[in-house]
């Protein structure tokens, strides 16, 4: 069996990001590889969530945000002045801490998503709204209602909605910006088994402040602090072995 | 308070004063009329021919409305809020915008009626615009603030271009907003329209008994004093 050098999905080198006068990032620079869950850890305000931003360019809109470093996703540079931010978060999806859903049915909302990839026939559309809703584990949950309002979804279908809608869009790369943060118990083990489900198909991205979740989602971790990559390798490595002694003391609970 | 936004309220009152000051020349001099007072009423002479008129500024109060939502569609989404000439065109207008229409209202009565002798098409004009765009301005840009950024955020997430997020998602939430701040508009145009009305039925039978009128030198004073207190509030809120 040919063994083949997985080509990298996104690779980041010497990464800064300010904003305003705070050093948010600094210096990072690893690779995303595909077919695997890439886990970011860490205390809160150590810089997940503004480095997963960079990917999609969502920190376009934040004002006084400056950014030196090289971002390189399958082979394109994000940030080049030809390239236009919203074709890059045409090929990233992301899952957000809330469940943010549109004013319009459960349907609406998933065929949005393709909508903006420019696919407008109701036959197509209906067929990738299903397939992404399956995806999602949420079909049989709402088949019967698709023309309703999301109001009547609990959080987490919410949540695993925005999943779906997130896959219509047909992406390259997955972001999970801590999607577990605002559900229960029960909830939370659905949307890892999505992610562990989805990982065959897409690089995903996986941003949580739970440090057992990313022991039980992920293949690769990183584990930030303050700006800092301090550690990136095997999830197994990072949670049994690991180098640096913040990292330890991190997946050992005595920091953050 | 800080110091520069303190200079750029200077910068947008210094502005304002000195499109005020071309308004008044335009409308006194520019558009003058000769002769005496009495002799002009005939432009005016019945209550009707001023309805007519206000009939026909419908269609501008329209453009004005919708060109004044698309601006505040453009100075909200287009341009970055710490830019110098987004902080001073927003000055400008909170403190148009808090200006009371009564004082409108008496501004056109006194100064185009009794000082130029005739309503204008223009100074209805005016005024109208003066009445209609700072406010329209000022409650859209609220609602459009007033929209989630996550909802942006999510839309933008998913690809969708400056565009697409505004007519697919900031305009149908900010609109129910917008309309009310429409119809909040049109109630001060159509008190100012009645203040018209009433006054003109009032000036043909002083203009009878008295011959001609002097506006005091009160009445300037206390307006003065009132749009000078408008200034202060918007300044201050800040």
């Amino acid at each position: 069996m040919k063994t083949q050098k997985k080509a990298p999905t996104l690779q980041i080198s010497g990464l800064n990001v300010w904003y305003g006068e705070n050093h948010i990032l600094k210096d990072l620079t690893f690779d995303v590889l595909p077919r695997q869950v890439t886990a970011f850890i860490g205390p809160s305000n150590s810089g997940k969530t503004a480095l997963v931003r960079c990917f999609n360019r969502l920190n376009d809109f934040t004002s006084n945000f400056k950014l030196t470093g090289e971002i390189i996703f399958n082979s394109k540079d994000i940030y080049s002045p030809k390239t236009k931010g919203s074709d890059i978060a045409k090929q990233i999806g992301m899952v957000f801490q809330h469940p943010i859903l549109f004013r319009k049915s459960i349907y609406e909302n998933v065929a949005y998503g393709a909508r903006l990839q420019s696919i407008r026939p109701s036959v197509e559309q209906y067929t990738i709204v299903e397939e992404c809703l399956k995806k999602a584990q949420l079909w049989h949950e709402v088949c019967d209602d698709l023309q309703s309002s999301p109001d009547i979804l609990s959080n987490g279908q919410k949540q695993r909605l925005c999943v779906a809608r997130a896959l219509a869009a047909d992406p390259e790369l997955l972001i999970f910006d801590e999607p577990c943060d605002q559900l229960d118990a029960t909830e939370t083990p659905k949307l890892e088994a999505i992610v562990l489900s989805l990982k065959r198909q897409y690089p995903i991205i996986f941003v949580t402040n739970k440090r057992r979740q990313a022991a039980r989602v992920s293949d690769v971790a990183g584990f930030l602090y303050c700006g800092e990559l301090v550690e990136f390798g095997q999830t197994e490595q990072i949670f049994t072995n690991p180098k640096d002694k913040r990292t330890e003391d991190y997946v050992t609970g005595r920091l953050g | 308070m800080n110091r520069s936004e303190l200079i750029i309220q200077i910068i947008a009152l210094a502005t304002l004063i000195i499109a005020c000051v071309l308004v008044w020349i335009l409308t006194t001099e520019v558009f003058h009329v000769e002769g005496d007072i009495l002799s002009v009423p005939m432009d005016l002479d019945s209550e009707s021919d001023l309805i007519d008129r206000l009939y026909r500024m419908i269609p501008l109060l329209c453009v004005a409305m919708l060109l004044s939502i698309a601006f505040a569609f453009y100075i909200e989404e287009w341009l970055s809020e710490t830019t110098w000439y987004y902080r001073i065109i927003n000055q400008h207008i909170s403190i148009l915008a808090n200006i009371p229409s009564l004082i409108y209202g008496i501004l056109v009565v006194c100064i185009f009626l009794f000082q130029v002798g005739k309503f204008s098409n223009f100074t209805l004009v005016l005024a109208i615009v003066f009445l209609v765009v700072p406010v329209t301005i000022q409650t859209t840009q609220s609602a459009i603030r007033g929209v989630d950024l996550s909802v942006r955020e999510a839309a933008y997430a998913l690809g969708a271009n400056r565009w697409q997020v505004i007519t697919d998602h900031v305009f149908p939430r900010a609109f129910p907003k917008i309309t009310g701040g429409v119809f909040t508009v049109i109630s001060r145009v159509l008190a100012i329209a009645v203040l018209l009305i009433i006054v003109c039925e009032l000036r043909t039978s002083i203009i009878q008994d008295v011959g001609s009128y002097e506006i005091s030198s009160n009445v300037f004073v206390l307006i003065s004093l009132a749009l000078l207190s408008c200034v202060l509030s918007s300044f201050l809120q800040k």
